[in-house]
């Protein structure tokens, strides 16, 4: 590559940035009408989020829980209870149309399903992932919910409402609204292969909730890979094994650079959710001569490089050593 | 003190139980109070490896839930008063919360073990010397003088467990403004086996004595305002390890000599700090158009003191003014520069272009030693440097997605990846990878989802440098690719469908298909490639019975390529190349029923779970090998349980229940089973291990318990 073409590929990436953000913000002719919500009944950054009915007005919750009295034993403790926030639908404290929208047509059709007017407050499982999280959004833009936009799960049609239920959560204290017990479990349900991972021999404490799937993955995305809570695998893994983020004195190169080279954090059939047993892990890299480049195989068994920690039983300082004789992590 | 700890959780429990079994007019909670009694066929066997059962009253779980002052209040726990415990509280008002909670997470090793060393603090494993004298002066003994004193040893328990207090506080200051604060502090105790060698074949496994406290904490303001969030974090976290070094008896010495220590000395975990700042901005533009862009640098650091080269007071360099410095002086600069663009110009379209750059700069210096001593013994001569190793990840990625018809949704995304390291063989290397994906959704309740993708990563140069002594002289194959940097085509495939044609029945299905070939590689890793698949059942057989299952499998084929070299000299030659073939397969199972027997008073439910992982190892010469490789023994882990229960609800808030639970667990493991204390078993006995090791067993446990809501 000529360092002419190298200069000309950030100018083409950046042209390339700028035109897709130009054909997001004109659009295509008619596109503009066809995406625009209807306009809400009051102006403000909820309602306008998605589509909402035209001429209702805000009634309050206490109208709705006239009806929907069943409601009010889950709602006095939901976190979304009385909270004050500014610019909120329906006035500055969250009630039930901060979400649901102005509720006055909707209530005058004293539940007739068959009247137009019943259907004009939002129902989220009627409408559209997009259109249900844009809801959310109004309000939880920041945070955990930051990178919401561009995660994995937005982009495969996945709604805030998948997950988490307002009026049925059934975590342990109502923890984040989740639908399931725990996290963990509502994963699972889409991430089928990851059950069986995490049920192998050697596994993290995920089944038995010591941790969950969202203590290393932020499901509402993140910048890094695989919408981890770190910019990388090591600061992940980092962040509870700090023991071993160094910077040491004598770095193993694999180690320093990503776990996962060695270790397969979802479960393994292996000592310390190794990729594979030792001392076969260690010698797809280190042949060398002598010990490392020996086959140990079935006469082995009278030795000792092949029981518990193999290799690691005398380089038990692999992950790093601050030793001045620790070069070949031995100290 | 066992009885002691009984009565006090008795008593918190009967005393929970009292104290709520009015009904509070605003309150609401549960507290679930009871008594397990379990056994196990093999008492030192630990029934759960992350989990600690009780014997006697406990009080299961609880949740206290009142408005205080303006907000509400939240009390919850759960396994309480166990060692396994997770208790938290939350305090909402209508501008800011705080929540805490405070987990236990014990790590126990199905390990039964026996040492002869005592543990003095800090982290000292002696011997008596009474032992170290006798074998040191009469070493013919040797053998049979450990055998009689480690078969007297004491058997002791191995795991550590993990004490974990977050907490928590949100608020919104003003409009548009969070300000949230975050702190952690993990404390660490325990031990786990760990070994330390003091001459070639010669190693020690020893108790590695775990005293740790990590603390984390950040700080976080968010600004909004119409379409734009700004926000910057700052965190500082540090790790703290009161064991320094591990030093342990050496039992055939009892004076220093070269060649000999009377011990050996690891260096454990070191102290590190790491300070992180970082800014995120996010704007939305019309058409569900978002730009996001974040900057997040850390810096970590780690300054311990060394240890002299070596324990052992015979050789020349166990002054610490041997060294040519006191500390590694370490530091490394982390940095992540992220920007996303996602649109959605079009109802039917969308698309994202992403770039990302991780940096992991290690600022460390380079430390050169004039030589080292390995094992605590002699003095090897020779010029040592230490590399401080470095990386960096650009990707670079453009994602389109495309409705054309409701009934079929096609995601595609292009992905350059560039990699460049400091010191390693392979310097750069690139990465180019396409994936695409459908979902179509043929007719109402069917759902079928099929992605593949493919990937090649290149090496831009291969430094042969890398694998020669300071001589020129080859010290590692030339063949060798490590499969870390090496030369990788990757092909993934995957489907799943997802069933819900009838009312009552959800059933889904996967399949997954990914190898890695490291086409290039003449030795080192060859083939990686895993397969899996899995099935879920939902049945909501009618309005009392619902039954679910899973299955899931998956096997992993990896090959490898190596070459024996038996002298000092790496042999190049091709003659005595082995091969290793290795199969690890799983299987697990769970079964789950609910069925309300009799409507608003008897319910039943049951759990079984199986778990079966087998290991194969295939070994071959290739070639002229001399001799014929005999593979290993397979191994297999098992693990199988059924877990029941019935409640019967009193009245409306009261509910009596009955639990029993089963479980087996096997495992045969030649690596972990039935291990001598003295190695090897035949020729001179060197190495000591901690004797047998991990056990099968069968566990039973009934529990009655008691449930109240108000």
């Amino acid at each position: 590559m000529t360092n002419d073409t190298q200069r000309e590929k950030p100018r083409a990436i950046a042209i390339a940035g700028a035109v897709l953000l130009l054909f997001a913000m004109l659009g295509p002719p008619g596109a503009r009408a066809q995406d625009t919500p209807p306009p809400a009944a009051t102006p403000e950054p909820a309602a306008a989020a998605t589509a909402a009915p035209t001429g209702a007005t805000y009634v309050g919750a206490e109208r709705c829980l006239e009806c929907h009295d069943g409601v009010e034993a889950t709602w006095k403790f939901n976190p979304h209870h009385g909270a004050v926030v500014e610019g909120a639908t329906g006035g500055n404290t969250v009630g039930c149309e901060s979400c649901h929208g102005p509720g006055s047509l909707h209530a005058e059709a004293e539940g007739d399903k068959d009247d137009p007017k019943f259907r004009t407050i939002r129902m989220f499982d009627k409408m559209k992932p997009a259109e249900a999280s844009a809801v959310c959004e109004s309000c939880h833009k920041t945070g955990q919910q930051f990178y919401w936009a561009q995660s994995a799960h937005s982009r495969n049609d996945v709604a805030c409402q998948s997950c988490h239920s307002i009026h049925a959560a059934k975590a342990v204290a109502g923890k984040a609204l989740l639908k399931a017990d725990r996290a963990t479990n509502l994963c699972v349900t889409c991430h089928q292969e990851k059950r069986a991972e995490i049920a192998r021999t050697a596994h993290m404490p995920l089944k038995e909730g010591g941790m969950e799937c969202s203590s290393c993955h932020n499901p509402h995305g993140a910048p890094g890979a695989k919408m981890i809570r770190a910019v990388s695998n090591n600061e992940l893994c980092g962040s509870c094994h700090m023991d071993k983020r160094g910077p040491f004195l004598w770095e193993h190169a694999p180690v320093r650079e990503n776990c996962v080279t060695c270790h397969m954090p979802h479960g393994s059939n292996n000592d310390k959710v190794l990729a594979a047993k030792r001392p076969f892990l260690c010698q797809r890299c280190h042949i060398a001569s002598r010990h490392p480049s020996d086959l140990y195989d079935r006469p082995d068994l009278v030795g000792n490089r092949l029981f518990n920690r193999s290799c690691t039983n005398c380089h038990s300082q692999i992950h790093g050593s601050n030793h001045p004789s620790g070069k070949t992590f031995l100290r | 003190m066992r009885m002691l700890n009984r009565w006090t959780r008795s008593l918190a429990g009967a005393g929970a139980l009292l104290l709520l079994w009015g009904t509070p007019a605003f309150a609401d909670g549960e507290v679930t109070f009871g008594s397990l009694w379990w056994d196990q066929t093999e008492p030192e066997a630990k029934y759960q490896e992350f989990g600690d059962l009780p014997r006697g009253a406990y009080l299961e779980s609880f949740l206290y839930r009142d408005q205080v002052g303006k907000g509400r209040m939240t009390l919850w726990g759960s396994k309480a008063l166990r060692d396994d415990q997770a208790i938290g509280f939350s305090y909402k008002a209508p501008r800011w919360r705080f929540d805490a909670d405070y987990t236990q997470t014990p790590h126990n090793f199905s390990f039964v073990t026996r040492t002869g060393y005592t543990l003095l603090d800090p982290a000292h494993q002696v011997l008596p010397d009474s032992l170290q004298r006798a074998n040191q002066e009469n070493s013919g003994a040797y053998v049979a003088t450990m055998n009689d004193f480690l078969k007297t040893a004491d058997r002791i328990n191995l795991g550590f467990r993990t004490d974990n207090l977050a907490a928590r506080f949100k608020t919104r200051p003003a409009r548009g403004f969070v300000f949230e604060l975050k702190g952690v502090r993990k404390n660490r105790s325990g031990n786990k086996p760990y070994g330390g060698s003091l001459g070639f074949s010669n190693v020690i496994e020893t108790i590695e004595p775990i005293r740790q406290t990590m603390a984390d904490g950040s700080g976080t303001l968010s600004y909004s305002k119409d379409r734009v969030s700004v926000e910057g974090v700052v965190g500082y976290s540090a790790f703290q390890n009161d064991f320094d070094a591990l030093e342990w008896d050496n039992p055939r010495r009892y004076t220093d000599a070269a060649g000999n220590p009377t011990k050996g000395v690891l260096d454990l975990y070191p102290d590190n700090q790491q300070m992180r700042l970082g800014g995120s901005i996010g704007v939305q533009f019309p058409r569900r158009t978002a730009f996001t862009g974040s900057v997040q640098w850390a810096q970590t650091t780690q300054d311990d003191k060394w240890l002299p080269y070596t324990s052992n007071t015979a050789v020349a360099q166990s002054s610490l003014d041997s060294l040519p410095g006191t500390n590694t002086d370490a530091k490394a600069n982390t940095l992540l520069l992220d920007a996303r663009l996602t649109s959605h110009p079009t109802s039917k379209v969308s698309g994202t272009l992403r770039y990302r750059q991780n940096k992991y700069d290690n600022k460390t210096p380079s430390w050169e030693f004039a030589g080292q001593v390995p094992y605590d013994g002699s003095w090897a001569a020779g010029i040592n440097d230490a590399h401080p190793f470095g990386n960096e990840q650009t990707t670079l990625g453009a994602d389109l997605d495309v409705r054309p018809i409701p009934e079929v949704s096609l995601y595609g995304t292009v992905e350059s990846i560039k990699r460049e390291r400091t010191f390693r063989e392979v310097l750069k290397d690139d990465e180019t990878a396409v994936q695409g994906k459908a979902v179509i959704r043929p007719v109402s309740g069917i759902q079928l989802t099929a992605r593949v993708r493919h990937g090649s990563r290149e090496l831009d140069e291969f430094e042969i440098e890398d694998y020669e002594n300071a001589g020129g002289t080859l010290i590692e194959q030339s063949g060798l690719r490590r499969f870390d940097v090496a030369d990788r085509k990757q092909d993934l495939a995957d489907a799943s469908i997802s069933w819900t044609g009838m009312e009552r029945l959800v059933l889904t299905g996967s399949v997954g298909y990914i190898e890695n070939d490291y086409e290039n590689s003449v030795l080192g890793l060859q083939d990686d490639i895993r397969r899996s698949a899995s099935v879920d059942a939902v049945l909501n057989a009618s309005a009392r019975l619902d039954l679910t299952a899973s299955i899931g499998w998956s096997k992993a084929y990896t090959s490898q390529m190596s070459r024996r070299s038996p002298g000092a000299a790496v042999v190049q030659t091709d003659s005595l190349s082995w091969q290793a073939r290795l199969y690890d397969e799983s299987i697990s199972a769970i079964a789950g029923l609910d069925y309300v027997a009799v409507k608003d008073r008897l319910t039943l439910s049951s759990m079984f779970h199986f778990e079966r992982s087998p290991g194969i190892y295939r070994l071959n010469g290739v070639g002229a090998y001399p001799i014929a490789a005999v593979d290993l023994p397979g191994t297999v882990y098992k693990r199988t349980g059924v877990d029941l229960e019935a409640m019967y609800q009193v009245q409306k808030n009261l509910q009596f229940g009955a639990r029993w639970a089963w479980e087996e667990f096997e495992a045969s493991d030649f690596a972990t089973q039935d291990i001598p204390l003295l190695f090897p078993v035949t020729g001179t006995s060197n190495a000591i291990f901690l004797g047998d090791n991990v056990l099968n067993y069968r566990a039973n446990a009934v529990a009655f318990v008691v449930k109240r809501t108000f």
